[in-house]
């Protein structure tokens, strides 16, 4: 069920009704958003509510075993199973024939045989967002920087709240559980500010991602040898424009959606192609995953307060995590890689120049160029399946043809996604802030423009990008 | 707190810790009559904006067709695309012409030519068609001089060419079929038992409005369906909701090779053989010459686009990596062997249109230019001369003409019978 589907807008108001009707009563208000979680997700396939029963039923034993026992080696080995189950499911399921195939290979090359053989395995979507949410938990029992859930309903509805469970933002228990416990707040600034969530992240995925997408992207990758190099260079920056707006536009609805059920979502994003540097892009894009390998690997491993080359080592294996979280190919460890060896590097020359750089405006425009290069350059990986088709995108760029033949609805879109993102933040806050203050007739007004503009637009219910993960 | 500006004293109840049930819903509610309101105004908006014709509307081209899925509307014009169709549903001049003589249209040699969009001339003006083309070149070949009849309707299947083309047989008695056929998934996974029509309390509904709803309470959504009709959203959105979300997604690539055909879609391209093959005997039993035109993709004459093509749709049904491209049409000749048609392999003259792409294909739309409409004419008046056919046929005439009633088109609606061609819709 996506997100920018009827399905979803009928869905989504029939729990909306059920939920408040009942939300003076706890754990039915918790029963019906966890059926409802389950339905959602079980329309994907219902084979994965299997493996997320059994991921929640077995973390929540966990946890109650790592809370209440006094014995610290019980508590160490309720995490290592914690651990060891959660990411040998993530391991299996997504990283399985990626390493067969590799070893594979491997033992190719020097005339041996590999004993196993890659399984097709479908990965079951947004297994890599609840198992980071699930090890939170558990490891934050064992720090005992939490109390645990409630009971199971409240775990199981932790781990599958179906507003962000297939792509996001990564919620922590410690913020979403205390959420349970309290009554849910309903005003009507907070009804506008889901609507206008909802709007936003519609407009984001339908009329921008998904026309750059159909109808810049795809038809250059699809046939690069029709378009010149000019082209290639510009749907590089469109590919960015893409992305994001695809995996923002999927932040707000859930953002949104959540607040019409009185919860509060982490924001995801934060106008990352506005970062001056590597380590500022990183807090403004997809901010709940790297925030969580802050907390769970960088700082575990001395983050920046051992010798400095730990700290480049930390810094590096941080960031091929990122890159592996993704996605089980080489393009993809490749673009964690970079990222990690341009992290270091600015941390080195940083240290070197020994004072601020982005002291003045022509300083700050020179590092914002240099940073819109490099994140377009490195993300080219994110589009590439395996390094032969990255390898061939880039050679492509020779093959000057003409200026190809692109539709006016991606230019369009593609010049709004940038502006929109250049926009002075003031800009924001002020349409916000109209928007909660207006009559509640004429918020839903707006929203249906806007979801109509989708639907006038809507290209065949384009998945979300970030699915895959 | 803010004051409130709903304007309803029913929401005003919201702005608290411990919200009135009713009134959360009643600001839903009213947050829901603003998105519809707000959907309903771009419907509007669009629907008169936008040029493109309703796909079921009155100012359709099309025509829900309970045999067919679909068919031009008879007399439906648009002067700015330069398409008119006569009364018969036929792109072209009025069949017959006001002064023509009874006599005379008895005895011309007929050569109807069936197929989806190329055939039907999607964006080329009716001078530079196919059909005039031929109706010009060979205007003295035969006396009376012979006629082309433009069967094509766009995004049609070789089911529904061929039913089509009997129908139409039936209606004109033509000497010669010619019918497009190509090996891609628009031909051989036939779209038409998902837009089949049906009735419901004497309507003509699409059958997927209907499917899965018991049949005393088939009313509600075809009821529903006739509402939602005046939305333009949701006339624009119906072929997508009858064909594409219907679609199978691992085969919406598909092209015949000698690859294996994958189960799920076996049947739909093996109706389609038996729809050819009862035409072939349904054209044999009447005396008419049946010539199957194979016309491939010519972009695909370039290497580059035909590997990008199985690179990009490797998952979607594309024959596997490395196949040479010549492999879908001769899997597809042997495909059409057991139909017992003659086959014209037009593989060359599609070539020539891929190779002089910029000016044989129109941009928008990637279908035939005028001057591609002359290349397939002068491929298919080559064939024709090659055999004989107008020839023999105005000879057949004199000896035998048709029956008056096919001479002027008013033989009514075709009840066809023809055996040997299974699946759905029959």
């Amino acid at each position: 069920m996506n997100f920018h589907s009827v399905t979803f807008g009928v869905f989504l108001s029939v729990v909306f009704s059920l939920f408040w009707l009942t939300y003076r009563r706890r754990n039915l208000r918790s029963a019906i958003m966890l059926i409802a979680s389950y339905v959602f997700y079980g329309a994907f396939d219902p084979l994965f509510l299997v493996l997320i029963g059994f991921s929640t039923l077995l973390d929540h034993r966990c946890g109650l075993l790592i809370h209440r026992s006094e014995s610290e080696r019980t508590r160490r080995i309720a995490l290592l199973v914690s651990l060891v189950m959660n990411l040998g499911l993530l391991g299996f399921f997504k990283y399985y024939d990626f390493g067969v195939e590799n070893l594979g290979r491997l033992f190719a090359s020097v005339g041996l045989s590999f004993p196993l053989e890659t399984l097709g395995i479908v990965v079951p979507v947004g297994i890599s967002f609840y198992t980071f949410q699930t090890l939170s938990y558990t490891i934050d029992l064992y720090r005992r920087r939490m109390e645990p859930a409630r009971n199971l309903l409240d775990f199981a509805l932790f781990v599958a709240f179906f507003p962000q469970l297939v792509a996001g933002p990564i919620v922590r228990a410690a913020d979403f559980l205390p959420q349970l416990e309290r009554p849910p707040r309903f005003t009507r600034e907070r009804l506008h500010d889901g609507l206008y969530r909802i709007a936003i992240g519609l407009g984001k995925k339908v009329l921008i991602a998904d026309v750059v997408g159909k109808f810049l992207i795809d038809p250059v990758y699809t046939d690069p040898a029709s378009y010149s190099a000019v082209m290639h260079v510009i749907v590089l920056y469109g590919f960015l424009v893409q992305i994001y707006y695809d995996f923002s536009g999927y932040s707000d609805i859930a953002i949104g959606s959540a607040r019409l059920f009185g919860f509060d979502l982490p924001e995801n994003f934060k106008l990352p192609f506005r970062a001056l540097s590597v380590r500022e892009f990183w807090r403004r894009w997809h901010i709940t995953l790297s925030s969580w390998l802050q907390d769970y690997v960088y700082f575990p491993l001395g983050g920046s307060r051992r010798a400095e080359p730990r700290v480049l080592f930390n810094l590096m294996v941080t960031m091929i995590l990122i890159g592996l979280w993704h996605g089980a190919s080489w393009p993809w460890a490749l673009f964690g890689t970079i990222q990690g060896i341009a992290m270091c590097l600015e941390r080195t020359v940083e240290r070197a120049w020994g004072r601020p750089f982005a002291t003045s405006p022509l300083r700050r425009f020179l590092l914002w160029v240099w940073m819109s290069q490099f994140i377009a350059i490195t993300y080219i990986c994110v589009r590439a399946e395996d390094m032969s088709e990255l390898f061939g995108m880039l050679l492509r760029f020779g093959d000057a043809k003409g200026f190809g033949d692109i539709s006016h609805y991606a230019w369009i879109s593609l010049t709004a996604g940038l502006a929109l993102h250049f926009m002075p933040e003031g800009f924001y806050t002020w349409a916000r802030r109209v928007y909660l203050r207006m009559p509640t007739v004429l918020a839903g007004v707006i929203a249906g423009v806007v979801a109509g503009l989708a639907g006038y637009l809507l290209l065949g219910e384009q998945p979300f990008i970030y699915f895959q993960f | 707190m803010e004051t409130s500006s709903s304007g309803s004293p029913a929401l005003e109840a919201l702005d608290g810790e411990n919200p009135n049930r009713r009134a959360v819903l009643a600001a839903f509610g009213v947050a829901l009559v603003g998105v519809l309101i707000g959907t309903g105004l771009v419907d509007v908006v669009a629907g008169r904006a936008d040029d493109a014709p309703a796909a079921e509307g009155s100012d359709s081209l099309f025509l829900a067709d309970q045999e067919l899925g679909w068919a031009n509307r008879p007399d439906w014009s648009s002067e700015e695309f330069g398409v008119a169709i006569n009364s018969l549903g036929l792109r072209g001049p009025a069949l017959p012409a006001p002064d023509a003589a009874v006599d005379d249209l008895r005895r011309e040699p007929r050569v109807l030519v069936c197929g989806a969009s190329n055939v039907f001339g999607l964006g080329a003006p009716e001078g530079l068609t196919w059909r005039a083309r031929l109706q010009s070149e060979f205007a003295a070949a035969t006396d009376p001089a012979p006629r082309f009849v433009n069967g094509g309707v766009q995004g049609y299947s070789l089911v529904q060419s061929a039913r089509r083309a009997a129908r139409l047989a039936v209606l004109l008695e033509p000497d010669v079929i010619v019918l497009e056929v190509f090996p891609g998934r628009q031909a051989l996974l036939d779209s038409s038992p998902a837009a089949k029509w049906t009735r419901v309390g004497g309507e003509l509904v699409p059958a997927d409005v209907i499917e899965g709803w018991p049949t005393a309470l088939q009313v509600i959504p075809a009821r529903a369906h006739r509402l939602l009709m005046s939305s333009y959203f949701y006339r624009r959105s119906r072929p997508k909701i009858q064909f594409g979300g219907a679609a199978d997604q691992s085969t919406i690539d598909f092209m015949l090779s000698d690859a294996p055909i994958p189960g799920s879609i076996a049947p739909a391209v093996e109706q389609a053989r038996g729809e050819l093959t009862a035409l072939a005997r349904f054209c044999e039993e009447r005396g008419i010459v049946l010539r199957l035109a194979l016309l491939i993709e010519p972009r695909f004459s370039a290497d580059e686009h035909w590997n990008n093509y199985l690179e990009s749709a490797a998952e979607r049904g594309a024959p596997p990596a490395g196949t040479p491209k010549e492999e879908p049409p001769a899997a597809m000749l042997r495909w059409l062997e057991p139909t017992g048609a003659t086959v014209w392999d037009m593989s060359a003259t599609m070539y020539a249109i891929g190779a002089g792409w910029d000016e044989l294909v129109q941009a928008a739309n990637l279908h035939w230019s005028g001057e591609g409409h002359g290349l397939v004419a002068a491929e298919w008046a080559r064939l024709l001369r090659a055999e004989d056919l107008l020839e023999s046929a105005a000879a057949r005439r004199a000896e035998r003409p048709r029956s008056e009633d096919a001479a002027l088109g008013v033989a009514g609606d075709a009840v066809l019978e023809l055996e040997g061609a299974g699946g759905e819709g029959r």
